[in-house]
């Protein structure tokens, strides 16, 4: 009987460390079958089977994620989401129920919300750490609600900070020019309806003064999670500043408008070239030419999305560190951009029925360009656990807040 | 039967993997091979059920671990007597049961689209407080004064004399609305007339413009209130929010392509729903018509008009050179008038076949008596 050997017997004396690859073993015919059964008990437990559903397609993605040898494995207990979903539910009832005695105003519960998300992130992070495991050594997520609340609450207070200073400058406007500018010139005799009062761009102002934080948010929050994740004695570290990020966010929007203009320009262009080649002939095609142009708009802002997705996934994993491992991550903008078209077009045309299909896709390639270099993994060791109730896993799943690592 | 099975042993403190054989003995313990650990009865460990093709595991109760992918042998360690795991596996790997399964979960879909959601959803919207309602359509006013509509150009006196017609056209009996008219210029609205959830009606000046006789406007009044008496406005938009949430919970995953998922159901009802509620408030103001004895006809009529207004005239303004209708010019730009950019309840984007419409109120022209 042989032993799994470390990946390198002495890295002292190794150049290039073998390197271990990710594999994705799941096909989208098999899951399919198991994504529709599973929706199909769901609803015929009126959604209490939602609970099982959920960890038997986590399992079906974590264990057929191999990384050497070696299976991941998603070990969350049913019960407990379920637990979760029937207090994030019962919350939702109260909130229902006392709206009669305490009016909660939209902006209020915006910022309820938001005051809410670090401990949410902290919560779900935890049971999803927790619940992950490979070689039989369990992550875990270590930081506190202190130090999520601490993290952001420097970005939030200057976001806010900013809010003020464009209100107060909002208010040096003579609120009859944006009156008139809003009413065609017109602000004699005005009901108040129609006045313009600062007050109106208060939203504005806010997502102006945000607008500039939010690679620098993202980066916090990625911080955050990565560096206080453990596999086993292992810590993980992000070795990415705030630069990658703000490089990530700049490029993918400038791209995602440059290839959405071209799409347009290319539409009109051709556009134009048909109506005047063919004139009144050509009318009969004008709605099939606008479904064309359509498609082709959202592909081209479908396409370009896949930068984002790559680059970023890269900047996260390709700097990120456990313990004397490092992990490499080479997603290219094009195949992510081909795999977003081709699933978004294939779910399209199959009524949803190839949304299996289309994560398992995701899965492989993933899985295909992902490796892990310098382990030594027989030395790693099991820490001591904490418990941690399932609520923010089931409020994550009630509310649907993309918390993915 | 002994039948072993190959796979990893894990020692439940570290990370290292020993190759090794679990088998089952004739006392029904598991025995290791090396071993690693003395026999555990079959009872003592916790095997996990079966999803695809995923290792299955052997937990031990110290947090020591076998993984294998050999499920016939594991299958044959569940057999003996006393356990029953499994059939969600079984389900899973029949390709019948999966289309069975697929038939139920598409009937499901269909009928929640064309009857469920909608239906609960009207129930939802009476049940509604008025402290929830109110705010949305004093809020749904004033945004759309600030974005989208002037203020009014018309006379006050006409003003009054049809919001005096209003008043003999709201129902008598108690209806949880404040009922309140009000008259703005339509900006790129255009002739168009909407009810909001707090009882308010909207009417713009370019659709008075349309009217050659009062009892037209009145017939529309009839169709917006028939709205509100049918809480329209706010089962949309409860039938929008209990369907997304219903497809995400359901196919579990809102991803980039996960959201399409909920888009596709979403345009599915919004073109059943939204002709049923066209239908209801038609229906609304047919009867109404009958009763306050209004001749049914000239809703036909400012349809008609309307549709003529909406669909032929840039023909006719390429071909003449002149806009047919003087009465637009005073109004705001007429090419902007034909779009339909509101989110509300409009009066005139979500018509899918406005011919039977119309054909419904010229047959029902004489009144019943």
């Amino acid at each position: 009987m042989e032993t799994i050997q470390p990946a390198i017997q002495h890295p002292e004396q190794t150049d290039e460390p073998a390197a271990l690859e990710f594999e994705f073993l799941g096909s989208g015919r098999e899951y399919f079958n198991i994504w529709i059964v599973n929706i199909f008990l769901s609803i015929i437990t009126l959604g209490i089977f939602s609970a099982w559903a959920k960890v038997r397609r986590e399992q079906y993605f974590y264990g057929n994620l191999r990384l050497g040898q070696h299976h991941f494995a998603y070990l969350a207990d049913p019960v407990q989401i379920l637990k979760g979903r029937i207090i994030a539910f019962g919350l939702l009832a109260i909130y229902w129920a006392g709206w009669n005695f305490v009016p909660v105003t939209a902006m209020g519960l915006l910022i309820i919300g938001v005051l809410a998300l670090p401990a949410i992130l902290v919560a779900a992070s935890r049971f999803k750490m927790r619940n992950s495991s490979y070689r039989n050594i369990r992550f875990r997520f270590t930081a506190s609600f202190t130090e999520a609340y601490r993290t952001f609450i420097k970005p939030i207070a200057i976001i806010l900070g900013l809010s003020a200073i464009g209100y107060l400058l909002l208010y040096q406007i003579d609120p009859e020019t944006l009156t008139a500018m809003a009413n065609n010139g017109q602000t004699e005799e005005l009901p108040d309806d129609f006045r313009v009062i600062p007050e109106d761009f208060l939203p504005t102002v806010f997502y102006l003064a945000l607008f500039p934080f939010l690679p620098y948010l993202d980066y916090l929050r990625v911080k955050l999670l990565m560096n206080h994740t453990r596999w086993g004695n292992q810590q993980a570290r992000i070795n990415a500043g705030a630069g990658g990020f703000y490089r990530v966010f700049v490029v993918g929007f400038l791209l995602s408008g440059a290839i959405a203009t071209l799409a347009m320009v290319v539409v009109f262009a051709v556009g134009a070239l048909i109506g005047m080649t063919l004139g009144e002939i050509a009318e009969p095609l004008l709605p099939a030419g606008v479904v064309i142009a359509v498609l082709l708009v959202y592909g081209s802002m479908i396409y370009s999305a896949g930068y984002w997705r790559a680059e970023r996934t890269n900047l996260i994993y390709g700097n990120t560190r456990v313990g004397d491992a490092s992990i490499g991550s080479v997603l290219t903008f094009h195949q992510v951009g081909k795999l977003y078209v081709t699933n978004t077009l294939a779910i399209l045309f199959s009524a949803g029925l190839l949304i299996p299909w289309a994560h398992v896709r995701m899965a492989q390639y993933i899985a295909s360009v992902t490796s892990v270099t310098g382990a030594d993994l027989d030395k790693v060791v099991m820490d001591s656990d904490a418990q941690q109730g399932a609520l923010g896993e089931g409020m994550v799943d009630a509310f649907d807040l993309d918390i993915g690592l | 039967m002994n039948s072993g099975a190959n796979g990893h042993y894990y020692d439940g403190q570290t990370a290292r993997a020993h190759a090794a054989e679990l088998r089952i003995n004739g006392a029904n313990e598991l025995e290791l091979t090396p071993a690693l650990r003395g026999p555990t009865a079959v009872a003592d460990v916790r095997i996990s059920s079966r999803v695809g093709n995923t290792p299955r595991r052997i937990e031990f109760t110290d947090g020591a671990l076998f993984e294998t992918s050999d499920h016939h042998a594991v299958d044959q360690w569940l057999s003996q007597p006393g356990n029953s795991s499994g059939w969600i596996h079984r389900l899973e790997s029949k390709t019948t049961y999966a289309l069975g399964a697929l038939a139920i979960v598409a009937l499901f879909v269909a009928v929640s689209v064309k009857w469920g959601v909608p239906w609960s959803s009207k129930y939802i919207a009476q049940a509604l407080p008025e402290s929830i309602t109110i705010p949305l359509g004093d809020q749904a006013v004033k945004s759309m004064d600030k974005l989208i509509l002037h203020p009014t150009q018309l006379a006050p006196e006409r003003i009054t004399e049809l919001q005096n017609q209003f008043w003999q056209l709201l129902p008598t009996e108690q209806t949880g609305y404040e009922y309140q008219l009000l008259f703005r210029g339509g900006g790129r609205l255009g002739a168009n007339a909407f009810a909001l959830p707090n009882g308010t009606i909207i009417m713009t000046d370019e659709l008075v413009a349309q009217a050659e006789a009062d009892e037209e406007l009145q017939s529309i009044l009839l169709h917006e209130i028939g709205h509100l008496q049918h809480h329209h406005s706010l089962r949309q938009i409860i039938a929008h929010t209990s369907l997304a949430v219903l497809t995400s919970t359901l196919t579990g995953d809102i991803t980039a392509a996960g959201s399409l998922a909920i888009g596709a159901p979403n345009v599915l009802m919004e073109a059943s729903f939204s002709r049923q509620m066209e239908t209801e408030a038609d229906t609304y103001a047919l009867n109404q018509m009958q009763y306050l004895g209004l001749p049914t006809e000239h809703f036909a009529n400012i349809m008609e008009r309307l549709e003529f207004a909406a669909c032929c005239e840039d023909k006719d303004k390429e071909n003449d050179g002149a806009v047919q209708d003087a009465s637009r010019e005073e109004v705001g730009d007429p090419a902007e008038s034909q779009q339909n950019t509101s989110g509300t309840l409009d009066f005139f984007s979500s018509h899918p076949l406005t011919e039977e419409r119309i054909a419904r109120f010229r047959q029902n022209s004489s009144p019943p008596w």
